[in-house]
């Protein structure tokens, strides 16, 4: 393979893992709504293997900080990636902000939703 | 809380497997469409193709690929490339798809999170995606040239397109609703299967590859590849976007970030 031909596939190799890791969690990347939907199943997915003695911890006890840290050390640079590899056009942009926006209204209102979520259980 | 499943969930589930039947059946079309000629493969052929596929590793996390090797764009191909909705791909196939689809929903479990619906969810991105890649609608060999540069050639080969597509379906297959930590805890039987790595990831992998390796799919797969080298760009491609959903495994990530 010459050196071009590899830093091509090297680049598409990337795109479509990018590409996947996105899509894993687009509902973070997408409306409040689909994102909050997602993210309560996620919860009480957890929060039954808890019950189950299949977890350490109390989900309830760090969810809040713990979409802040997920928002902050993963989907926001895996969005700001998915911009760099330049493919995507209009629909990177769009991930990115709706990823912002989900990360400023969960730091405002996730302590409250985190409540609700235990409610409901 | 409940695992069982709701009133309404069984429409749901048949409205999501025709929805990915369709998904994959168009893809098939488009690969269809670029093949050069209308030869088939032979029984020999095929049970070739077959034994390499059974071949392949039981822990495929040990077969992910710094670089996977993408076709070099063709332009002869492009030119005679038919139109994917003039392509009758036949009933054997419509069905083979069908039922392949049918048994992945079923071995998926009713998780809150970790069920058919988020395997469906993220198929649906990963196609709005790949469509926003595709989208350009240029016909003359030098403009699909530059795309194909533009995309490092993820627009101008379909077998990629329905990989992606591929591994989203059967990503989480038979997840069992706690994290690979846990099932490290647990001393579950699988971790050691799997060297205590990315073990939900490859036993999804594992399981949708051997049902796919079924005689009673015979057809689908000759629609998907008919060369060592498509099957096995297809089986790097797969390999390499499960072992992508694993963001927790530290050597998996080291392997990522110095590409």
């Amino acid at each position: 393979m010459d050196h071009t031909k590899m830093d091509v596939d090297r680049k598409a190799t990337i795109v479509i893992e990018h590409l996947i890791q996105a899509s894993d969690v687009a509902h973070t990347m997408q409306h409040w709504h689909v994102y909050r939907k997602w993210n309560e199943r996620l919860f009480t997915e957890m929060y039954q293997a808890y019950l189950d003695g299949r977890a350490v911890r109390d989900p309830s006890d760090f969810w809040y900080q713990n979409e802040i840290d997920f928002f902050d050390n993963y989907i926001i640079p895996l969005t700001n990636k998915l911009k760099e590899c330049g493919v995507f056009g209009i629909s990177s942009g769009e991930y990115l902000t709706y990823a912002l926006s989900n990360r400023e209204e969960w730091k405002d209102r996730g302590r409250d939703v985190v409540a609700e979520m235990v409610e409901r259980l | 809380m409940s695992d069982t499943v709701a009133p309404g969930d069984d429409d749901k589930i048949d409205r999501l497997i025709d929805w990915h039947t369709e998904t994959l059946l168009n893809l098939l079309k488009q690969i269809a469409a670029r093949r050069s000629a209308t030869r088939t493969t032979t029984e020999r052929e095929q049970r070739v193709l077959a034994c390499i596929a059974k071949s392949q590793s039981r822990q495929p996390l040990e077969e992910v690929q710094e670089i996977i090797k993408l076709p070099d764009y063709n332009a002869n191909a492009v030119r005679h490339r038919k139109n994917p909705e003039s392509i009758e791909l036949g009933k054997d196939v419509v069905d083979q798809v069908r039922d392949y689809v049918t048994v992945i929903s079923g071995m998926y479990r009713n998780n809150a999170f970790h069920n058919f619906e988020h395997a469906s969810h993220v198929t649906m991105s990963v196609t709005k995606l790949l469509s926003r890649i595709v989208a350009p609608k240029q016909n003359v060999d030098d403009q699909n040239h530059d795309l194909h540069d533009h995309t490092y050639g993820v627009t101008s080969d379909p077998l990629t397109q329905f990989s992606c597509a591929f591994s989203a379906l059967i990503h989480d297959v038979d997840h069992s609703g706690v994290p690979n930590s846990q099932l490290i805890r647990e001393k579950h039987p699988l971790t050691a299967l799997f060297s205590h790595r990315s073990i939900a990831e490859q036993y999804a992998l594992v399981l949708s590859w051997d049902l796919l390796m079924e005689d009673r799919f015979k057809d689908f797969r000759s629609c998907m590849y008919r060369t060592d080298t498509e099957l096995m760009r297809f089986r790097h491609l797969v390999v390499n976007g499960l072992m992508a959903t694993d963001v927790a495994d530290k050597d998996l990530k080291n392997l990522r970030d110095i590409r």
